[in-house]
């Protein structure tokens, strides 16, 4: 007959290979690894304790851009800028935020959406601990924040114009040419660059401008004041353009 | 346009223009007034053109005025604070204010292709007496030069628009 100190290493050590059983269950064989999906039950777990980790008060918030059709519009730089790598250009995810652990949600789907205006702010504000989202409280002021989460709101809905200067298929390298939209006018209004080179566009009005011609295939979509364009001229021809917004806004461009 | 709210947009229009032709002398913590109030009483407009337009073109024009004119307004804002300007309110920013209400009060009353109508032509008329005040007023009286260069600068904004609301009055009325 076993002692009763053999008895109770035996229930220990069955409890601690369970307990590892469990683990490896949940976790697989790499515990650590970043890539692997958490379970339903942690995931639910984890969404309820930082719904519940807000307080009330900063949950009914209410966001003072809520009326504002443009608020996300403006908000559409700093979310290329700081939140794109991981959430991807569009909100809806990236290759780098899909290996994260927890994955980085699409800000389109419901477990995002569900959350009330205040609580993405606070979010946004405080970051979540234990996954990869900062808290940028030290970085952006209030008004940044609530246009963040009116851009979280538009995710959805964003057309593909709406980040077109964003997703510039001209790549790296310097410009050849910079052409500058000031005054309501591209200046200079006629420029002349080499088959290949790179042209950018640089708004510098204190509104949307855009660089538009069918013809050309060139399409900017609307750039924010101090946004930048880059077109890398493909096809030689001389290309007259417009901005759409503002008639009698014109250039034309030299390729050779 | 019903004939009565015609002639009240007319009647308001030549109180406007003769109001601004008045101002001859002023002031830039006037003229920052009056550029303010002219751009806010544009994105009042614009904001209920957006709301109670009827053209898809129409409600787009009005969008973008709220757009462009809360633009202009900022770097004008930005302005004045770094100049430590005060904007000083005066008989032409007044008149622009109340003018611009009373805009308002008449198209609150219409629908549908009516509201298109007299929000288009207001726009029109009132780009044409901006503009009017901007090169016969604002522009030859601003004495520091950064307010003068902004002035300068948004010029061509309000002609596109000017371009912009004609083009729309004439498609309307086909």
């Amino acid at each position: 007959m076993a002692s009763v100190r053999t008895r109770v290493t035996l229930i220990l050590l069955v409890a601690v290979l369970g307990a590892a059983a469990a683990l490896y269950v949940v976790a697989g064989s790499r515990p650590f690894a970043a890539d692997r999906a958490p379970g339903p039950v942690e995931t639910a777990i984890a969404r309820r304790l930082v719904r519940l980790s807000i307080p009330r008060s900063e949950r009914e918030a209410a966001n003072p851009f809520a009326r504002d059709e443009n608020a996300w519009r403006t908000a559409t730089d700093h979310f290329a800028e700081h939140c794109a790598v991981c959430h991807g250009a569009d909100g809806r995810g990236s290759a780098i935020g899909s290996h994260m652990y927890p994955p980085v949600p699409d800000l389109a789907g419901p477990a995002i959406q569900q959350f009330s205006d205040g609580a993405l702010f606070s979010i946004i504000q405080n970051g979540v601990r234990w996954t990869g989202m900062p808290a940028f409280r030290s970085t952006d002021d209030a008004d940044e924040i609530w246009k963040l989460v009116s851009f979280v709101r538009h995710v959805s809905a964003l057309k593909p114009a709406d980040l077109a200067h964003h997703n510039s298929d001209a790549g790296g390298g310097a410009a050849a040419m910079t052409v500058v939209m000031d005054g309501t006018g591209f200046q200079p209004a006629e420029v002349s660059v080499r088959a290949g080179d790179i042209v950018e566009w640089v708004n510098k009005d204190p509104f949307p401008h855009n660089v538009s011609a069918d013809a050309a295939g060139l399409h900017s979509g609307d750039l924010e004041p101090d946004r930048t364009w880059r077109y890398r001229a493909a096809a030689r021809g001389t290309f007259q353009y417009v901005c759409t917004l503002h008639p009698g806004m014109a250039g034309v461009l030299h390729v050779k | 346009m019903k004939p009565t709210v015609c002639v009240l947009v007319a009647a308001g229009s030549f109180a406007l223009l003769s109001s601004i032709a008045q101002a001859q002398n002023v002031t830039d913590a006037q003229i920052a007034s009056i550029v303010v109030t002219a751009n806010q009483v544009d994105i009042d407009a614009g904001k209920l053109a957006e709301s109670q337009a009827s053209s898809p073109e129409v409600k787009a024009f009005g969008k973008q005025m709220v757009t462009d004119h809360t633009g202009v307004n900022k770097q004008a804002t930005e302005l004045v604070t770094r100049l430590k300007v005060k904007p000083e309110d005066n008989a032409t920013s007044k008149s622009l204010a109340s003018g611009g209400e009373d805009n308002l009060k008449q198209l609150k009353q219409l629908k549908g292709a009516a509201f298109d109508r007299a929000y288009v032509d207001h726009e029109v008329a009132y780009h044409q007496q901006v503009l009017d005040a901007v090169d016969k007023t604002l522009i030859p009286n601003a004495q520091n030069a950064d307010l003068k260069a902004l002035l300068v600068k948004v010029r061509p904004a309000f002609v596109a628009h000017l371009e912009h609301a004609k083009h729309l009055q004439s498609s309307l009325t086909k």
